[in-house]
């Protein structure tokens, strides 16, 4: 008798562990918020020591303050900047109002459709037309000597300018499955009655050869892992040729040898540690005050109720920590994984009339869409749209059109009141 | 007896903690995604279509669906269609002016329509390496009786008669002098950075000087001939 009580005692305790474990396991694997804040404050001196991280493991030896230095290095002709280039440094372009952030810098890029309307990339000569950057819609403004500067040849009738974008969180960005952003692809006909459908594509991940995923940084969605990102950027916008991109733009004034972009003392080279800087950030945060205010739960409320949210979704959820991605090079961390993120975009290509008739990395019906852009992080930005030419929060809203025109019919429909309670809301982001 | 509890009970827990999931072994990878099923169904373009000529019935209809009462739209001005800014539906143009009682509704920094002098809208100087943007310009006001140039982009098929049809621009010196729509040579509209066939041009004469107005993607911009 004595032993059965004691059998009853013992299976109750490994009931009640295996509840605890089970309960456990569950919340252990509920999706937890990402954490969020200007953390990486731009100093002159020691930068990177007054940030902190969102918790990203890094590479051995390595720190998050020495990945941010990277990102605020300035480059020079020596080390491998142009021959044609926009900026010195990441910075140049990505810190308001920290390092990583956004900045009033606009890139050009320009080309001219053939007789059939599908876009061509330009091919421009330089240095007196002994030399051609061929097929390349980026025009950099900047260059290391005069004869290597581009101009835009005036066949070239599609022009635009590009705001500089934020990265703040994109360690995020880049941890939502694929599959995620083609299931809010998949739902929006039916959310906006068939009048929207956001174009989801698959590009090419530089470090894993063969391998396509999909796209969701850049302003045509045209990478879709911020190695790729890092290297495009460094040779693109610094000239700084890498291992993934390890060609030159043009010989022109060049003295460097390609690769450009070094290995240093812990195996890293350069946009290794650009690419885990971004990683590494916290999602933009937002002013909670404000959003908090009446008017703030108003425009919030609003924002949905006309159907913004549509588009600019308000929250997802990262893959789960182990997810391997980015064609097996990348696996999600747990400071990444199972994260809620608030970035206000789907991350899909969509025309919404505003269309900058560039084609990239996509299909040659996505001349005329644009990536939705990100509203977090929102009120440091004043200069609005793809191209920074919208100067109010009511001017960017009333660009949109095409897609975006029943959503717009709708804000046009709402007293002042509620115009403005909607704008205090975008202004807490 | 106990004993054997005790050992079984070891052995249980034992084979709960090795079952447990060990999340630092837990992979898994993102599942490819067939080109196929990404593929978007993309609508075929819209084109205006034949449509009748607009009456002065239609151009009033529309004025007041965009604007309501806040012009004076009881004698329609000169007024053109054509796709001004590019996207295959029709738009309509008109001289228009603006209701002297309403003009605070007019320039209400909220209002539904975008108030421009096209006549500051920058253009990018062709041919020059590094462009330092101009500094934002002072927001375009309405002032009393002004002529202006109302423009309704088209939605759909339909163009600017489809009720959905609400995206609108003022244009200050907007001008009944003359206006048409018009195919302008080709170098001018390349020095204008307009794709000739892709969209039109409104030729307009302003204060004796002829020019053309043109879409720029973001804002309509004046140019001189």
């Amino acid at each position: 008798m004595r032993n059965l009580r004691v059998l009853a005692m013992y299976l109750c305790a490994v009931a009640l562990i295996a509840m605890v474990g089970a309960v456990s396991t569950v919340f252990s694997s509920s999706p937890t918020e990402a954490p969020s804040g200007f953390m990486t404050p731009t100093l002159n001196e020691n930068p990177g020591s007054q940030s902190t991280s969102n918790g990203f493991p890094e590479p051995t030896g390595d720190t998050f303050a020495r990945d941010q230095t990277s990102f605020e290095e300035q480059d020079g002709v020596d080390n491998g900047l142009g021959p044609v280039f926009n900026a010195q440094s990441c910075l140049s372009c990505h810190q308001n109002p920290v390092t990583g952030g956004i900045s009033q810098v606009t890139e050009l890029r320009v080309g001219h459709n053939d007789n059939n309307g599908r876009f061509v990339n330009p091919s421009i000569a330089i240095n007196d037309g002994q030399n051609v950057i061929p097929n390349r819609s980026l025009v950099n403004d900047r260059a290391i000597c005069p004869e290597a500067q581009e101009r835009t040849p005036g066949t070239e009738t599609i022009r635009t300018f590009r705001t500089s974008l934020n990265t703040l969180g994109d360690g995020f960005v880049e941890a939502i499955d694929s599959n995620t952003l083609l299931q809010i692809s998949q739902n929006q006909p039916r959310q906006s009655g068939g009048r929207i459908a956001g174009e989801f594509i698959q590009v090419p991940v530089l470090e894993a050869p063969g391998q396509i995923r999909g796209g969701r940084f850049g302003w045509k969605n045209q990478m879709s892992s911020l190695l790729s990102f890092s290297s495009d950027a460094y040779i693109n916008e610094q000239g700084i040729s890498n291992r993934l991109n390890p060609t030159d733009t043009t010989t022109v004034c060049k003295t460097t040898s390609d690769p450009e972009d070094e290995t240093d003392d812990l195996g890293m080279q350069d946009i290794d540690h650009f690419a885990t800087f971004m990683r590494g950030t916290m999602a933009p945060p937002i002013d909670a005050a404000l959003q908090n205010s009446q008017d703030g739960q108003a425009g919030k409320q609003i924002f949905s109720a006309i159907g913004c949210n549509i588009c600019h979704v308000t929250a997802i959820t990262t893959a789960p920590p182990g997810t391997v991605i980015n064609g097996g090079a990348f696996t999600v961390p747990d400071a990444l994984g199972n994260k809620i993120i608030h970035p206000y975009s789907d991350f899909l290509l969509h025309n919404v009339g505003t269309g900058d008739g560039i084609v990239q990395n996509g299909p040659a019906d996505t001349a005329n869409k644009m990536r939705t852009a990100p509203l977090w992080g929102m009120r440091t930005r004043d200069r609005l749209m793809h191209d920074g030419e919208s100067l109010t929060r009511n001017e960017a809203i009333l660009r949109h059109s095409g897609e975006a025109n029943f959503v717009i019919n709708n804000y046009r429909s709402l007293s002042n009141t509620q115009k403005n309670q909607l704008i205090t809301f975008l202004n807490s982001l | 007896m106990t004993q054997i509890f005790r050992v079984g009970i070891c052995c249980t827990l034992l084979s709960l903690a090795a079952c447990a999931p060990d999340k630092s072994t837990e992979r898994s990878v993102e599942a490819p995604i067939q080109p196929s099923a990404a593929a978007t169904e993309v609508a075929p373009p819209q084109s205006p279509g034949p449509v009748p000529p607009p009456t002065a019935a239609d151009v009033r209809g529309a004025l007041q669906r965009v604007f309501g009462d806040d012009l004076t739209n009881k004698q329609i001005g000169t007024f053109v269609t054509g796709d001004f800014d590019g996207d295959r539906s029709q738009d309509l143009a008109v001289v228009v002016r603006p209701n002297a009682a309403r003009l605070r509704d007019i320039n209400d920094p909220l209002a539904n329509w975008i108030v421009e002098d096209p006549s500051r809208a920058y253009l990018p100087p062709q041919n020059q390496t590094v462009v330092h943007l101009p500094p934002k310009p002072p927001a375009a006001q309405v002032r009393r009786g002004e002529p202006l140039l109302a423009i309704i982009h088209g939605y759909g098929p339909d163009g600017w008669r489809d009720p959905q049809a609400r995206q609108a621009y003022l244009l200050k010196n907007g001008s009944a002098e003359h206006l048409a729509v018009d195919d302008l040579p080709r170098q001018l509209m390349t020095l204008a950075g307009v794709v000739p066939g892709e969209r039109n041009v409104i030729a307009e004469r302003v204060q004796g000087r002829s020019g053309f107005l043109f879409w720029t993607g973001a804002a309509y911009a004046w140019h001189p001939l």
